[in-house]
């Protein structure tokens, strides 16, 4: 096996070697990797499993709203928390319970990471450069608290 | 609250109106309140139409808990349809109105950006007039 297909596709014998081959069946296997990472606010949702393997919707919507807005969590107004809050529920959190990534807990409303989160968040770690780095910049704001 | 609407099943198109015709019977609903919608990908049309749902009702969006929406409709796909603003540089005019029940309300969503939440007659005296 190459180690880097992507740098030798112009080799012949790759190509040969491509054209002869089917492409395997984990390619077919990505859907529910797409399906969860297609919208931004489900990007960092499984973001946070990162973080934590677990998590209640309110501190999910809170940790979620801080980094789309780019404020401190402790400036999260309620009625931003509650506009996240409300999407979670009614639209990504089952989305991604569809997809195998996470559990849901309807009564104490907690999130667990899933079977197949494993697969998804290795797909985020092949973006990690930049998501670490902006996480870093979020880490660093909210200790600096205050400042604007 | 005026711009009060009748609507019945009978006299309306719309695919997802079945379940009120199957019952062999007119089915008149009153509007009891409405949102307007813009695309915002931070807000989202599902928020937007829970918080009209929640409006309905008079209870904070938080208490409108079961069934999700995704349960009940393909929100994206409304979304894709009808407010997704361009392709390259040609705005998409899809247009039309999609509806569906959420427990005891009609929920309709234009692609104007309104939505509009609807009770049966006959429940509306319990309702915000």
């Amino acid at each position: 096996m190459a180690d880097n297909p992507a740098r030798s596709l112009t080799d012949d014998a790759i190509v040969e070697r491509y054209q002869a081959n089917p492409p395997p069946q984990e390619v077919l296997d990505l859907d529910h990797v797409y399906e969860a990472l297609g919208h931004p606010r489900r990007r960092y949702l499984c973001y946070t499993l990162c973080v934590e393997t677990e998590w209640t919707l309110d501190d999910l919507a809170v940790k979620i709203a801080a980094w789309e807005w780019d404020i401190p969590e402790q400036d999260v107004s309620e009625a931003i928390r509650d506009s996240v809050y409300v999407s979670l529920h009614h639209a990504h959190v089952p989305k991604l319970v569809d997809e195998g990534v996470i559990t849901f807990d309807q009564s104490t409303e907690t999130i667990r990471a899933a079977g197949n989160a494993v697969q998804v968040l290795s797909a985020l770690e092949g973006v990690g450069g930049s998501i670490d780095s902006r996480q870093e910049t979020h880490a660093r704001s909210e200790m600096d608290d205050g400042e604007q | 609250m005026h711009g009060v609407r009748w609507m019945t099943a009978s006299n309306d198109s719309g695919t997802s109106r079945d379940s009120a015709s199957a019952h062999g019977r007119e089915t008149k609903w009153n509007q009891v309140a409405q949102r307007h919608y813009e695309y915002d990908q931070a807000h989202g049309l599902t928020t937007e139409v829970v918080y009209a749902i929640a409006d309905a009702k008079g209870v904070s969006p938080r208490d409108i808990r079961s069934p999700p929406l995704y349960d009940i409709v393909d929100i994206p796909a409304i979304e894709d349809a009808f407010f997704t603003p361009s392709v390259g540089t040609r705005p998409r005019h899809g247009s039309g109105t999609i509806e569906f029940e959420y427990t005891e309300y009609l929920v309709t969503i234009g692609s104007d950006g309104w939505i509009r939440i609807f009770e049966t007659v006959g429940k509306s005296d319990s309702g915000p007039y």
